[in-house]
């Protein structure tokens, strides 16, 4: 496979490329134009964050001096382009969604729906930078282009405030950041600007250490690990039950929780397991929790409470969560995050994967 | 290395699965209007621009008599998504997705059908260009057919049938695929795959219309 780098600059070449035809196939008045207009403008932008002017491919320099003769005409029909009030409203719904996805064909739905969302987003704001470059350089007014430009303010507002329904598109995010010129910020702040929201979900995305960085273990490998763990698995026979101290006593779930990778592979039957979803709904359902982990084993576990903002702000934000019996403090985003040996300290003694807000609340319950 | 070639399922999981994605996806605004382009005879079963109408024959398809047209937009949705598998090998314009021993495929035709398949059964089959989320509730399709119609949301009118319009409609959905597929490249979760189309640019219309008659001569003249 090629280098990330190179297939994403690839990639963005072929889009201004394509873009270009796309412009030259439609007279600039067809109802098609305003689209295309700004997929140009858009796919230029991606292409100046990506080279320095004198280390462009030449493919990409004679789409440049196309723009720079239709310039006029492109920005006319981009200004004609629908906003992003659509986008709010789609990504609202998305949000809503986000806490009640159930079967892995609409999981699967919502993911492809949210890449697509973060692109556009990505598109809109890369057009309008370099549509008010071509206003400025041909004296053209602003106006339009600033009413827009408050919409575009308040999408990317709403992505900053729910990033979590947008990571699906990390590690895209992730490779245009690693593809961007390294003197982005020093030569063009207002284009450096465009990759802030890409930091903000690839930060997201690596605080949550979702993705293993590790190949699958081979069969041969995997089968070295069980006979090696069997030489020294305890004379107790672990799958068995162990007594009850006590009447009524429930049996810990943990098996979510990574012990160390090698044991997991010990122990699982099948493939090496991969991301597991942890969710518990809390005691008057309007408040969900969530954690995902990967057979990587990390120094916290971090659960992300969710609720309606007003919810989030005045009942649960500054207030201890725990788990177990180990506390954490919920912070403004819903995030709480706990030691992962004092959970494995927990688990070990047999305590249940209980969640509660504040050590005298209720249980939420696990939904998976 | 030759590459293998993808399994051909012919069949949704089960009935219901292929109505509700019918519903979901043919007869829900504004997707609807594309289906249209693609689908001669809708407007001969369905006005695509009309919810009333549409809601209508989504519900005929949950009662006990569905009517001839809901039926036969069904098999019209049908015939075309397998048709869209069939084409998507037949290019190379797919790819391979893999979580442990699970192995998942995904295609796309000349239309801009994005299908999802796995080795039984074809999962899905939509335009992503105007699709609509689902609804985080479980649906009752007797009382409500169309779950995923938001009537809040402003459409647009319906584009003439024509090869501009066909050809604009393929390549959204080809710009909109190729980010699945380059998604899923960066997550390292591709097996094999059939071509480079979704890292290049979509065909222009001249070339996509000498690949839309190639499709139908190897179809045997039907389409």
């Amino acid at each position: 496979m090629k280098d990330t780098v190179e297939i994403t600059r690839h990639i963005a070449l072929e889009k201004f490329l394509g873009a270009a035809e796309a412009w030259e196939d439609f007279p600039s008045d067809s109802e098609h134009a305003p689209d295309a207009a700004r997929r140009l403008l858009a796919a230029s932008a991606g292409i100046c964050r990506m080279y320095p002017l004198n280390e462009r491919p030449d493919a990409a320099m004679c789409v440049e001096r196309l723009l720079e003769r239709e310039g006029e005409q492109v920005l006319k029909a981009w200004l004609l382009s629908p906003n992003l009030e659509r986008w709010i409203e789609q990504a609202r719904d998305l949000d809503q969604i986000l806490d009640g996805v159930q079967s892995r064909d609409v999981h699967q739905e919502f993911d492809h729906a949210a890449i697509d969302a973060w692109d556009e987003l990505d598109q809109h704001g890369l057009a309008h930078y370099q549509a008010r470059a071509v206003a400025l350089s041909r004296g053209a007014s602003l106006d339009r282009l600033n009413v827009l430009a408050g919409v575009l303010r308040r999408a990317e507002d709403f992505f900053a405030d729910h990033l979590e329904v947008f990571l699906p598109a990390a590690a895209s995010a992730a490779a245009v950041l690693a593809s961007c010129r390294r003197d982005l910020l020093p030569s063009d702040p207002d284009l450096w600007r465009t990759t802030l929201i890409h930091r903000a979900l690839a930060e997201l995305h690596s605080s949550l250490d979702s993705e293993p960085e590790y190949e699958p273990l081979s069969n041969r490998d995997r089968q070295a690990i069980v006979d090696r763990a069997q030489q020294h698995r305890p004379s107790t026979n672990t799958t068995t039950p162990a007594k009850s101290d006590s009447p009524g006593r429930v049996r810990p779930s943990w098996s979510w929780l990574s012990e160390t990778p090698m044991l997991m592979a010990a122990d699982a039957a099948g493939p090496v397991p991969e991301l597991i979803r942890v969710e518990w709904i809390s005691p008057d359902e309007k408040g969900r929790a969530v954690t995902i982990v990967g057979p990587k084993s990390t120094d916290s576990v971090r659960i992300n409470f969710r609720a309606p903002p007003a919810v989030l702000a005045e009942l649960l934000a500054g207030k201890n969560a725990v788990l177990a019996g180990v506390e954490s403090v919920i912070d403004n985003h819903g995030n709480a995050e706990f030691s992962s040996d004092s959970l494995r300290d927990a688990m070990a003694r047999g305590v249940p994967d209980e969640l509660r807000v504040t050590q005298s609340g209720d249980a939420w319950r696990r939904l998976s | 290395m030759s590459v293998p070639r993808p399994p051909l399922p012919i069949a949704f999981f089960a009935e219901d699965h292929a109505r509700e994605h019918c519903c979901d996806h043919v007869m829900t605004r504004p997707e609807a209007h594309d289906w249209a382009l693609i689908m001669p005879q809708y407007c001969d079963w369905a006005d695509p621009a009309n919810d009333e109408v549409l809601k209508v024959q989504a519900a005929s398809l949950w009662s006990e008599n569905p009517n001839a047209n809901a039926t036969a937009l069904l098999t019209a949705y049908r015939t075309l998504i397998r048709k869209a598998l069939l084409t998507s090998v037949r290019l190379g314009w797919w790819w391979e997705e893999r979580k442990g021993t699970f192995s998942e495929w995904f295609g796309m035709d000349l239309n801009g059908i994005f299908v999802i398949w796995d080795r039984g059964v074809i999962r899905s089959a939509h335009l992503r260009r105007n699709g609509s989320m689902p609804t985080k509730e479980t649906v009752d399709r007797c009382r409500n057919p169309l779950p995923r119609r938001r009537t809040e949301c402003r459409i647009g009118k319906l584009l003439a049938v024509n090869d501009e319009n066909r050809h604009c409609l393929f390549r959204d959905n080809h710009e909109s695929v190729s980010r699945l597929y380059q998604t899923a490249y960066y997550q390292k979760r591709i097996g094999w795959t059939g071509s480079d189309i979704f890292v290049g640019r979509a065909p222009r219309l001249g070339k996509w219309r000498s690949l839309v008659a190639e499709d139908i001569d190897a179809a045997g003249g039907g389409s």
